[in-house]
């Protein structure tokens, strides 16, 4: 066959047309033809051969060819159309032929799965057991039977679905919401579990969602129907075939990929999986083969990559239960989809999951995410809160556990907050508040509160550390008002056990009550109360002892909030004091040490004297790094710092830095805090500042109108922060010509900085300014009375320019105005 | 030997185009694909030896995966490059077991229950047609490729013409002229081994 000169194509051409066109021709005629076309012999030989051939018997291999007719019917069942193909086989869906069972179902075909009489009739067997799972969450197995070629086939429910990690991620689905689906999965595998049926292959594509949002699992123990092996009364045959083994390695669980003998645990395992994937959207494993993922699958324990669900804040307690149903040894795992479900009920519950054994501030916090404030709270809220003025000392004791009598005060905090939980816990209204959306924390606390002083009227150590508590909460999250009473009755009980001596819980009480008035912008008192603390705990404690720092700082923090030099001055050298305590005792990189950056260098910024901003720039700076490092961008506090930058960044003239600090810092704290949290109000008030700068008036009247709605709902009405909006949105008003708010702004601010006598300075200026727009808008005369009222109040204190401004609005009906 | 491993890889990459990425995702669904395609092949008349199709699809799916470098871009692409994979194992085995029946002194590739994978006349066949294709090869490209696709991939005409981008009247050509040259040549030389 090779005496032709032309190539293998060609030859191969010319052996094709031949040969097609003696088809074309009648079998008689073939040979005929074939003679008259002039061929070489070997390739007519070859033509001739082929032609037999393809008359002929077909190889073995061609009974695997794919059919181009495709299955009409399966047994009594009509096929209306392939809907997919499994990795067992083919989907149909199909109906009844004989019209006896008027719904559309699902057809399974498995052929090449049974092969023995053995197996056939095993496979019979199994699945009458199966055809009793009924559930609303599980599709029901119908039918199964062998067609007359002996291929197998189970007819199910239809389900007209897509898989749970595909329904999730469609409808971006909370992971609530996520944990919610897997739950009903959850709680099906159980009652299959309870009628002795494993499932053994849980994956996401055996667990459809429907467009109404319901759960349906499929393919019930189909695994273990399949099993052929007729030895295998055993679990493991159907997983320990390789081919099997394989499939579902991803969601497979250790013991599966070791072919040892399964329990209703393996089901839990891949449950896990499941939940990871719809958390993270990945898998646990990152495995380029399919060995190595075994591997990975027996001895690395799985993990949350940053990467994975970056779009989506995953719960501890979601994670614990993840690596609770993952766990490697059967033993240590959940040991029955019911305790998994349960667990993912407590997540649901905002109880603690039994995956993580929670101490008593996590059980706080869980408590409060049962009872969300009504505005909206994050988690991390709840955190800041407790590591706020409530957790101060806490905190500060911890990091001196070696010491007994630190030791035995955390024990005492802890033994606090634990009655403290009981007494939440066990309240017989619970129950009903948790199905209520809205209930709101204040009432809860409030409600709680005053259960708290009537139960424990006869004991009044208990009483004043529970209602101490309660206040500091309840500063925390601006209910100061609810705050007070408790603070005050606990400062009471306080004073009369300490019958005029120094102690501590006297001196926690006076903080409690100093942080309040904090709070409520009453600084000359929060002063008072601190230094009374202060001086208390410097007579019992050693010196540098972490309760002084505190008091120290809370302190200089009332001293600065007062603006004058003097307070100033003293505020800054008890900064100084606090930062050198804090490196000594946790070192220049704490937490502790950020603090004290962070409050030397706000002190700086606002002092604003020749070269402050060069002393402030690398303690934010510093301050902001420890604060990211340590505690993540979105911490309130690494907000705060961001936002002292920002002040700084917008004074030293470089804007668009300082902008984008500010919006970073607005937008984490408003996550953690919630939209109406005052501490977002300071951002939007900080950055109106800088929107001041680059002259957009408008835009910056508007920010400190949002500044002011949130302080004049949650602070009192003569906080000094309201007159602060007020002065400062009177301002941009002014400039974008609306005079008439402007007057009344100014005159508000005024009005509330003459309550504070240490705010003698903003009230002038803000005089001035309302002088000013009063003869802008035609009346004189109220104008000189106004500056004239201003600078009856001045002493030496008040700046000179500020003066002979004033007296130039007194004075002359037509002067041009000067900047003080 | 004829089927060494320059070969799939040349193949793949003849269906593949060589962007890294999505691999693993398609992983699952390939590996249900392997599966069909591995029952469709290995349906026999004879029931007592039906193959174990777990058993070759793991060994495809191995082989596919040791692959993994390469982006597979359809299912169609896919379905070509799985018959490869296919006609791989089933050399594999075919030689197994004839090396182990002849007791040569060629190690048995080391598959599980291999003599049951295979009856004599199979085993014969596989060879046969392996050898037979890779003497096609030159002369007629496009008619192994559907051999291939419809004797080791199990794919209908249709399939077959979306997995090589050819019309439905080309592959029906194609595979009449080329399935009857093949039972010729498996028909000669069966005589040989035999």
């Amino acid at each position: 066959m090779s005496s032709t000169k032309t190539n293998p194509q060609q030859r191969w051409q010319l052996l094709q047309d031949t040969f097609e066109a003696a088809l074309d021709h009648s079998p008689n005629e073939r040979a005929a033809w074939l003679a008259s076309q002039a061929l070489p012999a070997d390739l007519l030989q070859e033509v001739q051969e082929m032609l037999a051939a393809h008359d002929g018997p077909a190889l073995a291999i061609e009974a695997g060819v794919g059919a181009d007719q495709p299955l009409k019917t399966v047994g009594d069942y009509e096929v209306l159309r392939s809907i997919g193909q499994g990795g067992m086989g083919e989907v149909y869906l199909a109906r009844r032929s004989d019209g006896s069972f008027d719904r559309e179902v699902a057809i399974k075909t498995l052929s090449g799965w049974v092969t023995t009489p053995a197996a056939r009739s095993r496979f019979l067997q199994e699945r009458r057991i199966h055809a009793r799972l009924e559930h609303p969450n599980i599709t029901r197995l119908l039918d199964a039977g062998l067609t007359d070629q002996g291929m197998p086939y189970l007819v199910m429910d239809y389900v007209d679905g897509v898989d749970i990690v595909t329904y999730v991620t469609r409808a971006e689905l909370p992971p609530r919401e996520r944990v919610r689906l897997l739950l009903a999965a959850c709680d099906a595998v159980a009652f299959a579990h309870s009628r002795l049926v494993l499932h053994r292959d849980i994956k996401p594509t055996n667990i459809l969602v429907t467009d109404a949002g319901e759960v349906r699992l499929l393919d019930f123990g189909i695994a273990k129907l399949l099993s052929d092996d007729e030895a295998a009364g055993g679990d493991a045959a159907a997983l320990t075939r390789p081919g099997e083994h394989l499939m579902t390695l991803r969601y497979a669980s250790p013991e599966q990929v070791r072919g040892e003998a399964l329990d209703v645990t393996c089901d839990v395992y891949s449950l896990g999986v499941v939940l990871f994937e719809l958390l993270t959207g990945s898998a646990p494993f990152d495995a380029k083969s399919q060995w190595e993922l075994s591997e990975q699958i027996v001895h690395q324990p799985p993990r949350f990559s940053k990467l994975a669900g970056a779009n989506m804040r995953i719960d501890d307690d979601l994670k614990a239960i993840c690596f609770k149903a993952m766990e490697k040894h059967t033993d240590q795992r959940y040991a029955s989809a019911t305790e998994l479900a349960e667990d993912l009920r407590r997540y649901l519950g905002y109880r603690s999951v039994s995956a993580r054994r929670p101490g008593p501030w996590a059980k706080l916090r869980h408590l409060f995410q049962r009872h969300p404030v009504a505005t909206p709270l994050g988690a991390l809220a709840i955190a800041a809160t407790l590591s706020g003025g409530l957790a101060a000392a806490w905190q500060a004791q911890e990091a001196q556990r070696e010491r007994d009598e630190a030791r035995a005060q955390r024990d005492r905090a802890e033994q606090v907050t634990e009655v403290l939980v009981d007494l939440f816990d066990s309240d017989p209204y619970a129950e009903a508040d948790r199905r209520r959306d809205d209930i709101t924390l204040r009432e809860f606390l409030v409600r709680r509160s005053t259960d708290i002083s009537e139960e424990l009227s006869d004991q009044p150590l208990l009483r004043a550390q529970l209602q101490d508590l309660l206040a500091n909460l309840l500063t925390n999250l601006s209910l100061i008002g609810d705050a007070e009473p408790l603070a005050l009755d606990a400062l009471e009980i306080r004073r009369s056990q300490a019958a005029g001596e120094a102690t501590l819980p006297l001196a926690r009480s006076l903080t409690t009550l100093g942080n309040l008035r904090q709070a409520q912008g009453r600084f000359g008192e929060a002063e008072q109360l601190h230094r009374e603390g202060l001086a208390m705990r410097q007579s019992l404690l050693p010196p540098g002892d972490p309760l002084i720092v505190t008091s120290l700082n809370d302190l200089s923090v009332a001293l600065y909030e007062q603006r004058s030099e003097a307070k100033q001055a003293e505020s800054l050298a008890l900064d100084r004091q606090v930062l050198e305590l804090n490196i000594d005792r946790f070192g220049p990189r704490s937490l502790q040490a950020a603090q004290s950056y962070n409050n030397l260098g706000a002190l700086y910024v606002q002092r604003a004297l020749e070269g402050d901003q060069e002393l402030a720039a690398p303690l934010l700076r510093q301050a902001l790094e420890i604060r990211r490092e340590r505690l993540g961008s979105e911490h309130p506090n690494t907000a705060n710092t961001a936002a002292n930058l920002a002040n700084l960044l917008h004074d030293m003239g470089h804007l668009d830095e300082a902008e984008t600090l500010f919006d970073e810092a607005i937008q984490s704290t408003r996550e953690a805090m919630g939209e109406n949290s005052t501490r977002v109000a300071d951002l939007i008030y900080g950055s109106g500042f800088l929107l001041m700068d680059l002259e957009r008036w408008q835009y910056a009247a508007d920010r400190f109108s949002e500044a002011l709605n949130i302080y004049e709902a949650s602070l009192p009405a003569e906080h000094p922060y309201i007159a602060d909006a007020r002065f400062a949105r009177g301002q941009a008003s002014a400039k974008s010509g609306q005079v008439e708010g402007a007057r009344d702004d100014f005159e508000a601010a005024m009005t509330i900085y003459r309550q504070h006598a240490d705010s003698l300075d903003s009230e002038l200026r803000a005089s001035l300014h309302y002088a000013r727009t009063l003869s802008e808008l035609g009346e004189q005369e109220v104008a000189a009375t106004a500056a004239r009222t201003a600078l009856s109040r001045a002493d030496d204190s008040v700046d000179s320019d500020l003066k002979s401004a004033l007296k130039k609005v007194a004075g002359a009906e037509t002067s041009s105005p000067v900047d003080p | 030997m004829q089927g060494d491993d320059r070969d799939i890889t040349s193949w793949i990459q003849s269906v593949a185009s060589n962007r890294t990425g999505a691999l693993d995702n398609l992983l699952p669904m390939i590996y249900g694909e392997l599966r069909t395609l591995a029952r469709s092949r290995l349906r026999s008349e004879r029931e007592a030896h039906t193959l174990s199709t777990t058993g070759l699809v793991h060994e495809a799916y191995l082989r596919f995966s040791q692959q993994n470098q390469l982006n597979i871009n359809s299912r169609a692409e896919f379905f070509a490059f799985a018959s490869e994979c296919m006609r791989r194992v089933l050399v594999d085995y075919a030689r197994a077991h004839r090396a182990g029946k002849r007791g040569s002194g060629k190690q048995p590739v080391p598959l599980d229950h291999v003599d049951h994978m295979l009856t004599d006349r199979q085993a014969q066949e596989v060879t046969d047609i392996d050898l037979a294709l890779d003497k096609l090869g030159e002369a007629n490209p496009r008619g192994v490729q559907v051999l291939m696709c419809r004797l080791f991939g199990g794919l209908s005409l249709e399939e077959t013409a979306a997995a090589l981008e050819v019309s439905m009247k080309t592959v029906q050509r194609d595979w009449t002229v080329a399935i009857a040259w093949l039972r010729k040549e498996v028909d000669v030389n069966s005589f040989v081994f035999d």
